[in-house]
């Protein structure tokens, strides 16, 4: 076989291997065209520093999300960097799932007394039946329910022997948009009212 | 002609054919710049019944390289160090360097070829056109082009590996 025909044969097999990505199986020259597969996936391109910001000069536009995410992906650090986030977001939630990784606290069950004398709350629960811990500790007043109510059905607990109270009708609240009863005790009237309250009535505000 | 998309499609394949002909690197982004820029220049007077698009564009970026090579009245002379450094701190900084190695190996034979076997090679392995485009391009016979290219290729073969056995 003379230059001319192997020159031939060689860029038969060259355009094969340029169009299908990938050498023929017996190839005339295994050498030279292993060579030419790896001029093929050369890409010098990551070197380039002017990207982004010659197409953005020229085009006046940013450079397309592919565009920039194959600039990004040129390079090494980046790509580790973005396998190690991807692989960090995927196994997070096995993490969370991890039984037995927080301790169970034991806490005492309290039930206040302003809490006991209200209708008894539902229960919480927590995925899988099991009760939360210290579910007696803390509970929602039904404040919803308990406003909807007339003022004067408002649910007060006895406070225990030699405190009677008892309502004193007929006792307005000057307060405009309130209301409110009077509850008299033993020793002394005792107001409850609603009313718009403002941050000074409720702070004191101290001026030298 | 949308400007953004040619460039989009074109940009890496440019960069690398000029690459293959400017050194350093920093100068192969000026050179690019200057390529698109022409590009953009005459987007207006491209006629697509002239010839394909990919014609058009290495047609600029020739003249955008012969233009350098004037400029600059070099040869070819690309040392290992023109080869882009691997990030710091690379997780793979082994493979990083090996893939360094062979881009710079694969610069350094494409230098070692004369201006006119390394312009076919250029084309051939960047631009998509086939040989009779590349000899219609060059002003050379296909069957010619054929030959310089197989030629082109020992060559650098028999560089490369002495490069390696070093």
């Amino acid at each position: 076989m003379n230059e001319t025909e192997a020159a031939k044969l060689f860029n038969e097999e060259l355009d094969a291997l340029l169009r299908d990505g990938r050498a023929p199986v017996a190839g005339s020259d295994p050498g030279a065209l292993a060579l030419a597969g790896e001029l093929a996936r050369a890409d010098f391109s990551g070197e380039s520093s002017i990207r982004e910001s010659l197409r953005e000069r020229l085009t006046g536009a940013p450079v397309s999300l592919a565009g920039y995410l194959r600039a990004m992906f040129a390079n090494n650090y980046a790509r580790a960097a973005f396998a190690a986030a991807a692989l960090f977001v995927a196994l997070l939630p096995l993490a969370r799932r991890q039984p037995g990784s927080v301790p169970e606290v034991s806490l005492p069950r309290v039930t206040p007394e302003s809490v006991a004398a209200l209708p008894p709350l539902p229960r919480a629960r927590v995925s899988g039946g099991a009760p939360a811990a210290g579910a007696g500790l803390f509970a929602s007043l039904p404040m919803g329910r308990l406003e909807a109510q007339p003022l004067k059905e408002f649910p007060i607990a006895p406070a225990g022997a030699g405190l009677p109270m008892v309502l004193a009708e007929g006792r307005p609240i000057p307060q405009a948009g309130a209301g409110g009863i009077v509850l008299q005790t033993e020793s002394a009237p005792f107001p409850i009212e609603r009313r718009p309250v403002s941050p000074d009535d409720i702070f004191e505000r101290r001026t030298l | 002609m949308d400007f953004a998309s040619l460039y989009d499609r074109w940009f890496t394949r440019i960069y690398n054919y000029v690459r293959c002909h400017v050194w350093p690197a920093a100068e192969a982004d000026d050179v690019t710049g200057r390529v698109f820029e022409a590009a953009l220049r005459g987007a207006g007077t491209y006629d697509a019944a002239k010839g394909p698009e990919q014609a058009w564009l290495f047609g600029i970026a020739r003249n955008a390289v012969i233009d350098w090579a004037r400029a600059r009245g070099r040869r070819a002379e690309v040392s290992l160090d023109d080869a882009p450094e691997p990030a710091a701190g690379d997780p793979r900084l082994e493979a990083a360097l090996e893939r360094k190695e062979e881009k710079a190996q694969l610069l350094a034979a494409i230098a070692g070829l004369d201006e006119r076997a390394r312009d076919i090679i250029a084309l051939k392995f960047n631009s998509g056109m086939n040989n009779r485009e590349i000899a219609a391009m060059t002003g050379l016979g296909e069957s010619n082009v054929g030959i310089i290219i197989y030629r082109a290729v020992k060559k650098m073969q028999k560089d490369i590996e002495g490069i390696r056995k070093l």
